[in-house]
């Protein structure tokens, strides 16, 4: 069916967008825009080239050592203790104002970052009895397959599935792999590994991606690590390259950049699996969460829809009660929906870094049980520390989540005290009952825009970093309907972002449904009609669209960020 | 749940991944057994004992967590460490990861040996004796005067079968803050309702997920 899908019509495209946007939008009022964005508002996706990502130089100096800074910060801010002038400490810390700065002196910090240092210290001791279960360069007999690996590789139930992806380190060995147990799979991500190294040392060039029959691999290498995908859906490589991305980061999040480059500095034949054990499950989880929830492809979060002063409620609450030194994130998750964000000045998330953030409490039931204490690094705030996330459920049926994330691994009981006055505060003004009924409501329908033949959207409001979408209705409402208008989206996104030059405007007949998709400097909509629309009436339908989605902007957005 | 209140007892559980420890603490505080899901980071709970409150700390086995143990070690009156009775390894482990770990601890910090998954055990094949158990608990507390404790300080538990559980954190307890006979039995009392209550509750609405 997807080879039948054809290109209808296209209109508008870079150099004429301009005067046919101005004619086709018909207000100016662009929905969910704001100058006061909590998020970062970046499109990752094309930020994304390879340029960046092959060259094994560290990618994120400009942005590490924050927490470092952070820490510096409370060093002398204890020191200055004596002389009670705040004023004079603040105004040294405020250099950047977008950016999460880094310190001048925070490079040469020393005695504080003790948490990192013991995870390698123990790194290195285990490291000293760990029995060499690979050769480090895989010989070419080795390649072809043993009868136990056979069996796995050569299962259909393997073979079959829709996607595979493989996190191999320097030396060919198996870190990780989405289907089939990494031990059993050695060979054949020693073919890939010898694919990548091959590739560059004969060619002096880099593996990017191979299409062979209706696979496509995609490659990327990064702080000794190989990143493999493997797919048969729509995906293009640049959508792929961003699923690889995202699974670097959650690499990064787990063991924090420098212990990763610190481990292969010191062991080039380290077995990464030993220090990820455990986390196998936030791959998986990660990898799952991209099959349905469009906002790790778009790069933004979804808000659960609240009255906005319901909203406003909450987020008083917490700086009320949680206003706490080295306190630098407070936020309440509830389902995978953004509620509300809480920041210290200066200091922003990055969607990629929330979506991170999200995956470890959808994938960790344990958190239901009790209070928790774990640390977690967000690579775009800082990818060379850990901060420390206080996790809890403030209702009883585990829905609504707080998360409070400081830099002070201490600071566990006074979070314990701000959590109990933020959930009595918010039971006390039925917010946590607010958030319980949104959550039964289910978002939305689609029916609420009350637009005939509109069936589904994605709106992504550029500059807060922002997504909304309706609830996934009939005839999306089996599994492979789902994946299917996951696939449609693909293809959209795709065309529209990379497809040579940068269309502002797509309409595309399928043969179930049309397509509209259009990006402008505020925003980023994909819409989905039944089969016989026209072009008109999409583009008439869609300016309906915005009208509503303008109209419920302060419900379906955070507009206004709010600070410690 | 709340730290509001500062603990007058700080307990951790330390052990590898998967011995049993969050199943242990589960069936002592809300006094039943269900399947856990592996710990995340490190995990707190908050327990009554006579007018005392207690921390007690639950622990992920995993190493890269190992950033996290000199919080939760520090100024611990007292560490229970967990091995599988059906795991030798696990018990190797004890010496050789947790023993640097607890040298954050007070200095006076008791620590308890427990064998877990006793149920589980067929007699014929067990590799690591009581008494090498007992010895580890005597050497371990070489710092403490042992003769005030009732025996060593070593257990072999069930949570499945909830056998010894109630007992190892009432040896702890009753050790680092010592209740009359008369405010036992009325801690006992409280224990058992709760239990029946949660008991009694399980059965009305099985539906409700209930979490610990
Ligand atoms: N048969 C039996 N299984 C147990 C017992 N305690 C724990 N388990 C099982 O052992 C596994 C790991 O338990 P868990 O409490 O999560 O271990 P932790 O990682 O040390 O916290 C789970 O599958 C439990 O169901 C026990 O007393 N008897
Ligand atoms: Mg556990």
């Amino acid at each position: 069916m997807a080879a039948e899908v054809r290109e209808a019509e296209q209109i508008g495209n870079t150099s004429d967008s301009d005067s046919v946007q101005t004619e086709l939008l018909e207000t100016n009022e662009i929905p969910g825009k704001s100058e006061n964005a909590l998020l970062v508002a970046t499109d990752s996706f094309e930020d994304l080239n390879y340029a960046g990502l092959t060259n094994g130089t560290l990618p994120t100096v400009s942005t590490s050592g924050t927490i470092h800074s952070l820490v510096k910060k409370k060093a002398r801010r204890a020191s200055a203790l004596l002389d009670e002038n705040e004023a004079a400490g603040d105004n040294t810390a405020s250099s950047d104002e977008t950016t999460n700065a880094v310190d001048q002196e925070s490079s040469e910090v020393s005695g504080e970052d003790s948490q990192e240092d013991h995870l390698e210290s123990r790194l290195t001791d285990l490291s000293l009895n760990e029995t060499e279960s690979l050769p480090e360069e895989i010989p070419m007999t080795q390649l072809i397959p043993t009868s136990s690996d056979i069996e796995d590789v050569n299962s259909l139930e393997w073979k079959q599935q829709r996607r595979h992806i493989f996190i191999i380190s320097e030396s060919g060995k198996p870190v990780y792999s989405r289907h089939g147990s990494e031990d059993k799979l050695v060979t054949i991500m020693g073919v890939m590994q010898a694919l990548v190294i091959c590739t560059h040392d004969f060619q002096k060039d880099t593996l990017r991606s191979i299409v062979a029959g209706d696979h496509k691999f995609v490659f990327m290498c990064r702080d000794h690590l190989t990143f493999i995908g493997i797919t048969r859906g729509r995906e293009s490589t640049q959508q792929m390259l961003l699923q690889l991305t995202y699974m670097y980061n959650q690499v990064i999040s787990v063991l924090t950049l420098s212990t990763l480059t610190r481990i292969f500095k010191q062991h080039r034949n380290y077995d990464l699996r030993r220090p990820l054990s455990g986390a196998e499950k936030f791959f998986d989880n990660l990898l799952n969460l991209m099959d349905v929830e469009p906002g790790l492809l778009l790069s933004s979060v979804r808000c659960l829809p609240l009255d906005s002063s319901v909203r406003e409620n909450i987020s008083h609450s917490i700086v009320q009660h949680a206003k706490v030194k080295d306190l630098v994130f407070a936020l309440i998750i509830a389902q995978n929906q953004l509620v509300t964000l809480v920041r210290m000045k200066k200091y922003y998330i990055h969607p990629m870094d929330l979506h991170l953030i999200i995956n470890l409490i959808n994938a960790s039931e344990s958190f239901k049980a009790a209070e928790s204490w774990t640390p977690i690094c967000l690579p775009k705030f800082d990818a060379c520390g850990f901060l420390q996330a206080h996790v809890s459920y403030l209702d009883e049926e585990c829905h609504t989540c707080l998360l409070l994330l400081s830099v002070d691994i201490e600071a566990f009981y006074i979070l314990s005290e701000c959590k109990a006055k933020i959930k009595e505060r918010l039971v006390r003004y039925n917010a946590l009952k607010a958030i319980n009924d949104s959550l039964r409501r289910n978002s939305y329908s689609i029916q609420q825009c009350s637009i005939s033949d509109l069936r589904h959207f994605l709106y992504k409001s550029r500059s807060i970093a922002q997504y909304t979408s309706p609830e996934l209705e009939a005839p999306y409402h089996t599994k492979e309907e789902q994946q299917r208008l996951f696939d449609l989206y693909h293809y959209l996104h795709d065309r529209i972002h990379t497809s040579g030059r940068q269309l502002k405007i797509l309409f595309h007949v399928g043969p179930y449904e049309t397509l509209l998709g259009w990006v402008t400097q505020g925003f980023e909509l994909y819409a989905v009609f039944g089969p016989l629309v026209t072009k008109t009436i999409a583009i008439h339908a869609v300016n309906k669209l915005l009208r509503w989605i303008k109209k419920e902007e302060d419900r379906l957005f955070i507009l206004s960020s709010v600070t410690f | 749940m709340s730290g509001k209140k500062k603990a007058d007892l700080k307990v951790i559980i330390l052990g590898d991944y998967a011995v049993g420890k969050t199943s242990l603490i589960c069936r002592y505080i809300d006094g039943k057994f269900q399947t856990q899901e592996p710990t995340v980071g490190a995990a707190f709970f908050l327990k009554q004992w006579g007018p005392y409150n207690v921390a007690v700390w639950d622990t992920a086995g995993d190493e890269r967590y190992s950033g996290l143990s000199h919080f939760y070690c520090r100024s611990a009156g007292a560490a229970i460490l967990a091995f599988d009775l059906n795991n030798p390894k696990t018990f190797e482990s004890l010496w050789a990861r947790f023993g640097s770990i607890l040298e954050a601890a007070n200095e006076d910090c008791l620590k308890i040996v427990v064998g877990t998954k006793v149920d589980l055990l067929e007699p014929e094949h067990r590799e690591i004796t009581i008494e090498e158990g007992r010895k580890l608990s005597r050497d371990l507390n070489e710092h403490i005067d042992i003769r005030k404790l009732p025996h060593d300080p070593y257990f072999e538990t069930s949570s499945l079968a909830n056998e010894n559980v109630q007992e190892v954190f009432e040896y702890i307890f009753q050790y680092c803050l010592p209740l009359s006979a008369d405010q036992k039995k009325r801690h006992r009392n409280q224990q058992k309702s709760v239990v029946d209550l949660l008991e009694n509750s399980e059965e009305g609405d099985k539906g409700k997920k209930k979490c610990c």
